[in-house]
């Protein structure tokens, strides 16, 4: 019975001290939705420059970028993060609704553009990237490249040839309801209905999207510019084409950060979020292959794209939020019949 | 009286704990849940139920049964070969493939899937859908069905089987007394691989082959709510339970039987070329299936030279890990241990009770966990590394406690009441008698749940901790987006930690064999 006794004591010990020996107390932590192979560089270099250690959570592109986002709602009573890095701004607008972040004003903010930052402080963008069409070169010539959004249901290709992401989640849904706000829920309601009763591939995200037109399963589709980029800098036969530069312009989509409300050290959280904001990291995420929209002026031009200036909805960020709120549940029963 | 009482309220604390912490750990985070998703239906809207059965749901369920089936049917298959191989004791290198397959079953299933994506690829094979979702799949669960039928095989007894050699052809003992002896432990497999492929969504994911399990996971990602979730998952393991049901069924009544003391070794069987072919071949095939990756692996890294770079930057991670793997592991074995040493047989319901967890998709149970245990009270346990232990324990607690009961039904009830006359004292006891003869059970289940812990994922996403990644984690996430540069580093150092630990155990065997035989002979001279 001692012995017994002994080893569970010695078992619950050493769980215990398991617990103890995740001593967070001098750390950052941050939760990071943006693909990791682009944020671990970022953070690494922050942690050699600062001596900050930084303990990251990555969202999984399987939990379609909100798996953070619900779990910082979920930790409402006991915030573990002081700060949340989005790939998007959706997300950071929903935390702001919710009452989970903190206003700060990072003095490397001023020289955004006011359209990609919150005017009280909640959140700031910077380092965008945009919704694009990659189209392979092997399959289509150049005379058949969409040029518009209106190309996928009217343009000289197959329906069954191009891809889109399930409107459900990611950028894609946010662009939906970027659509609703810039053309109105009535005609952006029949794009989608004649989406949904086309031929067009309904894929699960936007890197199958990008693989499927890569290996000529399809001919074109719409994704992102990292999504595309990666398939140009790996010389896959594809090309990146901007969708209505001499009309409406693209969705722009900026990363963004936030300090989240209650969260430990939000000191260290500060120092953090004007690195992020700082011209030397945009140049590395311009670097890396994350950002090609860059908001403000870089050293760094991105590499795989052909064009220096890009055409962005002009659009409050806040009111493509109010549509996402209110067309996601239409879309959801549209979608997932 | 009072003390009569004292003595009965101790000992009923005594029974209850394992019990009752085996209920905390693995059926109140999951009962919280339901708990959770009643009270969210109340205020749900009706849409909730009318896309609750939808086409697009059936048909990604029916692409999931399919690959569950088709995984489960080739592993039944290939082990029980394979079990064959080893059973007849063909060759010293058939023995040695016992000991490499051990080692490789290991590798996470992540990098698995980072080789053999590229193998695809360079032999233009569809790198997308079922085929390739299927491959790494089949290869990542059949450690698991293969040990299962080996230890089947080892179970048959031998005697019956000389006896029957006497009478009739090597073939026909093989079909009359082998296999039907092995069927239940095969079909104990199938069962088991079926339920373990219906609930993951990782590997067919990273191959965007969509599975229903996967819907589970993106229905709380899309509305934040565990009610969606549920719902779903209700359906799936509508299917799980009974395919469970019928593996525990085979299982105790497998049990029931009066097993032999010792493993049995294995006989030398005699084959028509037919068959020797057949065998030969599939030999080939598992021979094949372990060099490609490796070869894959250090072809695309360039060199040698690489290993100590990739080890250097995943070292951390590794050991982690590795950490996390083995209290994980030696956690659920303590429980296990403790729970059945309360009972001395158990039976179908509390089969039920404890399989339950086992049922439960991956998403669930992490999202269970992320629920229960961030309470007030919970604060220290939530966010640390405790919660990747208890994500493991979640998801492969039933496990331990079955393979220490298989184990421990074999021992004799009389080794362990002479014990208890002639030691009294429980310490000497449990050193000298109950450790020794549970230890083959705890070795066979400390490994299994090793190697099922390394590669958790699917439940671990949603309860991760700041700072925890893991190396199955990494990889996964890294596949999804393209880096493969990333991942051929972690994967080579994965590899080439698992060929250092193979060759340094063959250096243990090979000294060891050589001890004994300078014994042995010491021991001759001394009789001569």
């Amino acid at each position: 019975m001692t012995l017994k006794i002994c080893l569970r004591t010695f078992f619950l010990l050493i769980l215990f001290c398991l617990v103890a020996c995740t001593s967070r107390n001098d750390a950052l932590i941050v939760y990071v939705s943006v693909d990791q192979n682009y944020a671990e560089p970022v953070l690494k270099k922050f942690e050699q420059q600062t001596g900050i250690r930084v303990l990251a959570v990555y969202d999984l592109e399987a939990s379609k970028t909100t798996g953070l986002v619900n779990r910082i709602l979920a930790e409402k009573k006991n915030p573990q993060a002081a700060v949340f890095w989005s790939g998007e701004f959706v997300q950071t607008i929903a935390l702001k609704q919710a009452q989970q972040l903190e206003p700060y004003l990072s003095p490397n903010a001023a020289e955004i553009p006011p359209q990609f930052k919150d005017p009280a402080g909640y959140w700031t963008g910077f380092a965008g990237r945009a919704r694009v069409f990659i189209v392979n070169t092997e399959i289509l010539e150049p005379h058949q490249y969409p040029g518009s959004l209106s190309d996928m249901l009217n343009g000289p290709v197959p329906t069954k040839e191009i891809g889109i992401a399930l409107p459900l989640f990611g950028t894609t849904l946010t662009q939906a309801a970027a659509l609703y706000t810039i053309w109105g829920a009535e005609k952006t309601d029949l794009f989608f209905k004649q989406i949904e009763e086309s031929d067009i591939q309904i894929l699960n995200g936007n890197s199958s999207v990008r693989d499927y037109v890569s290996q000529g399963k399809l001919s074109f589709g719409l994704t992102d510019t990292d999504d595309a980029c990666s398939a140009i800098e790996k010389g896959k036969p594809v090309r990146m084409i901007i969708p209505d530069q001499d009309s409406l312009g693209t969705l722009v989509i900026p990363n963004t950060v936030a300090l989240i409300k209650g969260g430990p050290n939000p000191e260290l959280g500060k120092k953090f979020i004007d690195y992020l904001l700082h011209p030397t990291t945009l140049n590395d995420l311009i670097a890396s292959g994350w950002c090609h929209v860059p908001l403000r002026k870089a050293d760094e031009s991105p590499s795989c794209m052909e064009t220096d200036t890009i055409l962005a909805f002009k659009v409050n960020l806040d009111s493509i939020y109010t549509n996402y709120v209110r067309h996601r549940k239409a879309l959801k029963q549209q979608f997932l019949k | 009286m009072k003390s009569v009482k004292r003595k009965r309220i101790v000992q009923f604390i005594k029974t209850s704990s394992p019990w009752l912490i085996y209920a905390l750990l693995l059926i109140v985070p999951l009962l919280f849940l339901a708990v959770q998703s009643l009270v969210d239906m109340s205020s749900a809207e009706e849409s909730v139920f009318q896309n609750w059965i939808s086409v697009r749901s059936m048909n990604l369920l029916f692409d999931s049964i399919l690959l569950a089936c088709l995984v489960s049917v080739f592993a039944m298959l290939i082990s029980l070969l394979f079990g064959l191989l080893v059973y007849t004791r063909w060759s010293g290198f058939i023995r040695e493939m016992k000991w490499i397959l051990l080692f490789f079953a290991v590798i996470p299933p992540y990098v698995q899937a980072s080789v053999w994506l590229d193998v695809f690829s360079l032999f233009g094979w569809p790198t997308q859908g079922l085929l390739i979702s299927f491959w790494v799949q089949l290869l990542s669960l059949l450690p698991l069905s293969l040990l299962m039928v080996i230890y089947g095989y080892q179970q048959v007894q031998t005697d019956v089987i000389e006896a029957g050699r006497l009478l009739s052809s090597d073939q026909l003992v093989l079909r009359k007394i082998i296999l039907p002896a092995v069927k239940p432990f095969v079909i104990t497999s199938g069962g088991v691989l079926f339920v373990f492929s219906l609930l993951d969504y990782t590997i067919p994911t990273i191959f965007q082959y969509p599975v229903y399990s996967l819907e589970i996971l993106e229905e709380f990602a899309a509305t934040g709510q565990v009610l969606y979730p549920f719902l779903k998952s209700i359906i799936l393991m509508l299917i799980i339970v009974p395919v469970l049901v019928g593996s525990a069924y085979w299982f105790i009544n497998m049990n029931a039987k009066p097993l032999q003391s010792n493993l049995s070794a294995g006989v030398k069987l005699k084959f028509s070329l037919l068959v020797k072919f057949g065998l030969s071949l599939l030999c080939l095939l598992l021979i094949l299936v372990f060099l490609i990756p490796i070869f894959d692996l250090f072809f695309r890294s360039g060199s040698l030279i690489e290993v100590p770079t990739a080890l250097q930057d995943n070292m951390r991670i590794l050991i982690h890990s590795v950490h996390m793997a083995f209290w994980s592991s030696f956690a659920m074995i303590v429980l296990a241990y403790w729970l059945l040493s309360t009972i001395r047989s158990l039976n179908l319901f509390a089969w039920l009770i404890i399989l339950l967890p086992l049922c439960v998709p991956q998403a669930l149970s992490g999202l269970s966990l992320s629920v229960f245990w961030n309470q007030s009270f919970f604060h220290q346990v939530y966010g640390s590394n405790l919660m990747l232990i208890l994500v493991n324990i979640i998801r492969f607690g039933p496990i331990a406690v079955l393979i220490l009961y298989l184990f421990k039904s074999r021992i004799s009830e009389n080794l362990v009441e002479a014990g208890k006359v002639y030691q009294a004292n429980r310490f000497r006891r449990f050193r000298q008698l109950d450790l020794p003869l549970h230890l083959p059970g705890i070795i066979t289940a400390f490994l299994l749940l090793f190697i099922l812990s390394l590669g958790e994922v699917g439940a671990s996403i949603a309860v991760i901790p700041p700072g925890g990644e893991t190396l199955s984690i990494r990889i996964f996430n890294y596949l999804h987006y393209g880096a493969g540069e990333v991942v051929s580093g972690i994967s080579l150092s994965v590899f080439a930690l698992l060929l250092l630990g193979y060759f340094l155990h063959l250096l243990y065997r090979k000294t060891k064999g050589t001890r004994s035989t300078q014994g042995s002979s010491s021991i001759k001279t001394t009789e001569s």
